[in-house]
């Protein structure tokens, strides 16, 4: 085969290659659904919840697409992510939280609650299959989209609840994963 | 291929299905050859197996992605080839049965011979007939027979070719004695 010819293969082979990974990243990017149709279920806020949808598809989207730990980061924070969100479906049942003349709804507690347990299952992941620096960015740029979904609605106590939360239990694990010689 | 060399294969198929990108280029390098040889082989000819390999070789790439690290990435990839060869020759087999040539007709042993010897004589009566007409006539009705298109209106034509029929009829009339 000519080199002319082998180099038109190269290109044609290349060019499937990427388009399988196009294909690849709009199907992972699917999993922004479940959260988006959760918030529209439980929250009358669906302008919103669309918005943060779309910025979850395309953040999804790209982390799969550009593969390795951005790939990784992306399903790792979809997991963490849809704790909080989860929690907030519980959390109108819940009633309030009172003691001594001072009472709160129970969102801001659920949420700075699902914001560490969302922390520590990352932290965890990056102990257990140690995460780059782009890993922990993609994680937790699509967690912190995810949880908003349901943070965001209940107003900004909840948010900081949430962010409260995943930094205090984020933190610790980090930097464990880094003493543990990889991050 | 030495073991080495396959455990090297299958790392760099792992690293490209995990979308490292840098593991395209030798990947590409390194398996062209393999499968070139290997679709020859087994198709027999050159031209047919790099065809064979080219194709195959697109299919892996695409389904880069799918490959499961530790599997054996040679083994798989000549897998897919295999499967690209026996496609092609599956095809060619099919080529051959369509150009198959056509069985011989049956002989019409119902041929009458007076029937072929009606037929020449009016065919000779008609060449007679035809030979009476003049040129334009002629002409207008060997076109009509063999489908030709005329370059004049239809009207025009449909009053050509009646006026050469009618003139037709006449001459069979004269020469022949019958209508």
């Amino acid at each position: 085969m000519e080199r002319s010819e082998l180099a038109q293969l190269r290109r044609r082979a290349r060019t499937r290659y990427e388009r399988s990974r196009v294909r690849l990243a709009l199907t992972h990017a699917l999993l922004a659904l479940p959260p988006m149709l959760l918030a529209l279920l439980v929250w009358s806020r669906p302008g919103l919840t669309l918005v943060l949808s779309a910025l979850l598809f395309a953040a999804i989207g790209l982390a799969v697409f550009r593969g390795r730990d951005a790939a990784r980061g992306a399903t790792a924070g979809v997991i963490a992510g849809s704790v909080p969100l989860l929690g907030l479906v519980l959390a109108p049942h819940l009633g309030h939280l009172c003691s001594g003349g001072f009472c709160m709804s129970m969102c801001v507690p659920v949420c700075f609650a699902g914001g560490a347990l969302a922390g520590g299952y990352l932290a965890w992941r990056s102990i257990k299959t140690p995460g780059s620096a782009v890993f922990w960015a993609v994680a937790g740029v699509i967690g912190s989209v995810t949880a908003a979904m349901g943070c965001i609605p209940m107003g900004l106590g909840a948010t900081a609840g949430m962010a409260a939360g995943f930094a205090i239990a984020a933190v610790p694990g980090l930097a464990l994963a880094r003493l543990g010689g990889r991050g | 291929m030495r073991p080495m060399e396959r455990e090297w294969l299958s790392e760099q198929m792992a690293r490209l299905a995990d979308g490292d990108r840098a593991a395209f280029d030798p990947l590409f390098d390194r398996l062209w050859p393999v499968l070139t040889r290997f679709a020859i082989r087994l198709l027999g000819d050159e031209a047919s197996g790099e065809d064979a390999a080219q194709q195959a070789l697109l299919n892996i790439f695409a389904r880069a992605h799918e490959y499961e690290s530790g599997r054996d990435a040679l083994s798989w990839a000549l897998g897919i080839t295999h499967w690209e060869c026996r496609t092609r020759r599956r095809q060619r087999q099919r080529n051959r049965e369509d150009c198959m040539p056509a069985p011989p007709e049956r002989l019409d042993l119902s041929t009458d011979p007076e029937r072929e010897a009606v037929a020449r004589d009016l065919e000779q009566a008609l060449h007679a007939a035809v030979g009476q007409l003049g040129d334009t006539d002629r002409d207008v009705l060997l076109a009509d027979l063999r489908g030709e298109t005329v370059c004049a209106r239809p009207a025009t034509v449909r009053k050509r070719r009646q006026r050469a029929v009618e003139r037709l009829r006449a001459a069979w009339k004269v020469i022949h004695g019958t209508k």
